[in-house]
């Protein structure tokens, strides 16, 4: 089974078209790249396969579940959206503890693990609004992870990241990989495209074109 | 009767003295639920929206629960303003005439106005995740006035049927025609013929079935994203 399928995506808003057509199958335990200029439509096709926005027409299916129809988002999805800051009034083990009570899947040394994991303390008392760009860009990736998603989608997950903070991301992208993870990364970093991808797709004018590997 | 306060308005006539007290009573406890709950389902949407959204089972499962958690709120304020008002009632002496009556009488006051403000606090709801929940506070507000515009504005031999159509007049308990209402109309109102209990509760479930039927279409095709 693939992890997910896209057939005959189209996005239309307001008339114009922001995903045109599109038709992927993404197998499972890879990781896939997305790369294009800003407004190409990457960030749309990701929140399509998210279940975030409902298709003008075509579908989505994830995992054999068709989006918005069988299921409204991915069952097992680890997400980062660009600009989606958390709750600034709490830490950061506050911010994931409160996500993390919405499925009940893990334990509190496991929130614990995800954000030593990304380079960040657990008990630092510090509420997420006093943190810098980059300490919240590692945060979101630990929410994304801590669950051990099947389908984790990330959106410029590299944004704000210092090179020791890019390293240890593409470090942990690699072992959710290993561990059967299907990634999806859109990323205007040429090098993270390079360094992380199996299967690399340009996206321009809302089509999706393959590039390198895949189908 | 002290029970019926609040629910008590004067039927519009041709020519009337406004007292502004009755209506102030009945609009203003149902004013006050629709600014408090108004941003109930807006709330979810201002930070962090599309990580909490994804980590639920259904965007259908989250509408039934926020309408649950709504309905047992304005529930629960209804039923305490009302039991408050009978609890003074009872301690400044006074007495029932029938008891089956005065526990009919609280139940419908409860009922009635619990589903008029459902009404206008899901709407306001529901039409929050399309603009903003000031935005959708600003038309429920606007629609509750025109209805209201009824109680005190004489329209001639139609207002009868609008009333008896009108979502936010239903809790007005003196105009209805049931038989144990007449026993106690000391404020010699004439009710309005076959304007029962009954009438109102299926005016009112019509309504909100409508209104939970457009809510299940909004939340099915809305897009998730932090509104903030």
């Amino acid at each position: 089974m693939n992890a997910v399928e896209i057939r005959n995506l189209t996005k239309i808003i307001r008339g114009k078209v922001i995903l045109n057509d599109i038709n992927l199958e993404l197998e499972q335990g890879k990781i896939y790249g997305f790369f294009g200029r800003n407004g190409s439509g990457k960030t749309m096709l990701f929140r399509a396969i998210c279940g975030l926005i409902k298709p003008t027409s075509g579908e989505v299916v994830v995992f054999g579940k068709r989006i918005g129809i069988d299921v409204s988002f991915p069952d097992s999805l680890g997400l980062i959206i660009e600009n989606v800051g958390l709750w600034g009034q709490w830490t950061g083990f506050q911010n994931l503890k409160f996500l993390a009570s919405i499925k009940n899947i893990i334990n509190d040394n496991e929130i614990r693990a995800a954000i030593k994991r990304v380079g960040l303390d657990p008990d630092d008392k510090r509420p997420y609004r006093k943190y810098s760009l980059g300490m919240k860009q590692r945060l979101a990736i630990a929410q994304a992870i801590m669950e051990r998603p099947q389908l984790i989608v990330l959106d410029e997950p590299t944004n704000s990241l210092d090179e020791e903070g890019v390293s240890l991301v593409r470090k942990i992208l690699l072992e959710e990989k290993e561990r059967g993870a299907t990634i999806l990364i859109a990323s205007h970093i040429k090098e993270d495209i390079d360094l992380l991808c199996d299967y690399k797709f340009k996206v321009d004018d809302g089509k999706v074109y393959c590039v390198e590997g895949g189908r | 009767m002290i029970i019926f306060c609040g629910n008590i308005l004067p039927y519009p006539q041709k020519s009337m003295n406004i007292w502004l007290t009755p209506y102030l009573l009945y609009a203003v406890p149902k004013l006050y639920v629709l600014f408090e709950m108004g941003n109930f389902f807006y709330e979810d949407f201002i930070i962090c929206s599309v990580y909490v959204f994804t980590r639920k089972e259904s965007r259908l499962f989250w509408f039934i629960k926020k309408l649950g958690n709504i309905s047992k709120y304005v529930f629960g304020y209804y039923t305490g303003v009302i039991v408050s008002v009978v609890v003074v009632g009872i301690i400044r002496g006074l007495k029932t005439r029938s008891f089956s009556d005065f526990v009919f009488i609280i139940i419908s006051v409860i009922i009635l106005n619990f589903l008029s403000s459902l009404i206008f606090v899901l709407l306001t709801n529901v039409l929050s995740l399309y603009s903003n929940s000031r935005l959708s506070i600003l038309y429920s507000v606007l629609v509750w006035t025109v209805c209201f515009l009824q109680a005190f504005v004489y329209i001639g031999n139609i207002q009868p049927l609008l009333i008896k159509l009108n979502p936010v007049l239903q809790p007005v308990i003196i105009w209805h025609d049931n038989y144990f209402l007449k026993k106690y109309n000391v404020f010699e109102i004439e009710p309005i013929h076959t304007f029962d209990m009954l009438w109102s509760l299926l005016v009112l479930c019509i309504y909100l079935l409508g209104i939970i039927l457009f809510g299940v279409r909004v939340i099915k095709t809305i897009e998730i994203t932090d509104r903030d």
